[in-house]
């Protein structure tokens, strides 16, 4: 499929307290279209532009998606009760959420690194015994993470099979649950243990990146995707036509689409699409590389 | 016959495909495979050629299958017995996506959008 724009757009509203002018941010999100805004909001700062946000985007009538910390002000904000705006709410591995969650919570979010990925199987756990529906385990967010870290915490494939393992040993019930895992990997993992409840993969045909999605993060800066952290532009410098229509986001594009050369010949290729093409590229620097997290190759050396 | 759309389903036209498909279609080239518009529902991401494109933008919950079907055979050059036909085949494949409800048939008054 092709698209004049993104038709999915995941915005980093705010980061360690700053954020760019989110309302004008929010204005030239809106002026692409896109049918889906993923919203991450971190803090307080984030919380409270979500007012303005909301304003401009309604305009052109997405559904809207907050990720929000489980914080008095965030549960505040949602309880506004916005139209098409729905909650997740990010839980850690470090403390039980379950009695941290507003009445009514429908959906979570937890995003599996190589540093908490181990830490799976307890949310698993506790999300089996909470009210909320669906959990959500999106990729690694790379933008982020190197702006914090200075590196991209990839769980290697041995640590998802040992997590792997341990997942299948759970004796939890998931019935009228859902899991939307973003991996490939993982949600392979979790079909084998949950088959009814990872269900199949219809957000996910392959690698969206520099074609119906988009990533923007706190200054407005945007990049083909959150794990693929290559600067196409600002969105308080041009519009979103403009740097989408520019030469470096149509070779990104092109590059996405042809396979890597080592998966040609796997008989797996074909369920996978090549993985994450955004994080074969942190890793490898290149995009002509396998997922880090394919168990079927061996790993190539980390950043 | 008023197909009604699911309110669930969003949608947006690729403006600069759009206009490529129409300009095709006037020199008489294919333009069939073009994906002109596209919809969302339940994180499900879909698209319409030109023709569906110009059913889907003509119902509103208003306009009757008469009155799209005239309109899209005008657009087109068409006959247009064929392609009242034709627009209630793509209508009633698009309602067991449940992307539209058909009022007028037999059956409950209030549409029931079927989970997809």
């Amino acid at each position: 499929m092709e698209y004049s724009l993104p038709i999915r757009v995941r915005w980093d509203v705010d980061f360690q307290g700053r954020s760019g002018r989110a309302k004008r941010i929010a204005r030239q999100i809106r002026e692409a279209s896109p049918l889906h805004v993923e919203l991450r909001i971190e803090g307080e700062k984030g919380i409270s532009e979500i007012p303005a946000i909301f304003t401009e985007l309604h305009k052109c009538n997405p559904r809207i998606e907050v990720t929000a910390p489980l914080s008095p002000e965030a549960v505040a904000a949602a309880r506004r009760g916005y139209p098409m705006m729905d909650f997740l709410w990010e839980v850690s591995a470090r403390e039980s959420f379950r009695r941290l969650l507003p009445s009514g919570a429908d959906a979570i979010s937890f995003v599996p690194g190589e540093e908490n990925l181990a830490y799976l199987p307890d949310v698993l756990e506790e999300f089996a015994d909470s009210e909320t529906r669906t959990l959500h385990l999106p990729n690694i967010n790379a933008v982020r993470a190197l702006a914090l870290k200075g590196h991209v915490p990839i769980p290697r494939p041995d640590r998802l099979r040992e997590a792997g393992h341990r997942i299948s040993a759970l004796r939890i019930r998931l019935e009228g649950k859902k899991l939307v895992a973003h991996d490939y990997f993982l949600w392979r993992i979790l079909r084998g243990a949950f088959p009814d409840e990872a269900a199949e993969r219809v957000e996910f045909s392959g690698c969206q990146a520099a074609s119906a999605l988009a990533h923007v993060d706190w200054e407005g800066n945007v990049y083909p995707c959150d794990s693929l952290p290559i600067r196409l532009g600002n969105l308080q410098e041009a519009t979103f036509e403009k740097i989408w229509n520019a030469p470096a986001r149509s070779r990104i594009h092109e590059a996405i689409r042809s396979v890597p050369a080592s998966c040609e010949p796997c008989e797996q290729r074909e369920g996978c699409l090549s993985g994450c093409r955004g994080l074969a590229y942190y890793v490898s620097g290149t995009m002509d590389a396998p997922d880090p997290c394919c168990p079927e190759k061996p790993a190539p050396a980390s950043k | 016959m008023i197909p009604k759309r699911n309110p669930e389903v969003v949608w947006r036209l690729e403006k600069g495909i759009h206009e490529m498909a129409w300009d095709k279609a006037r020199k008489d080239e294919d333009y069939e495979d073009l994906g002109v518009l596209t919809l969302m529902i339940q994180g499900a991401i879909h698209q319409l050629n030109l023709v569906g494109a110009e059913i889907w933008t003509r119902i509103n919950g208003v306009n009757s299958l008469e009155k799209i079907s005239g309109e899209i055979a005008s657009l087109f050059g068409w006959e247009k017995e064929e392609t009242e036909e034709a627009v209630l085949g793509f209508l009633k494949g698009i309602e067991e996506r449940g992307w539209v409800a058909l009022a007028g048939k037999a059956g409950p008054a209030t549409p029931k959008w079927k989970a997809h």
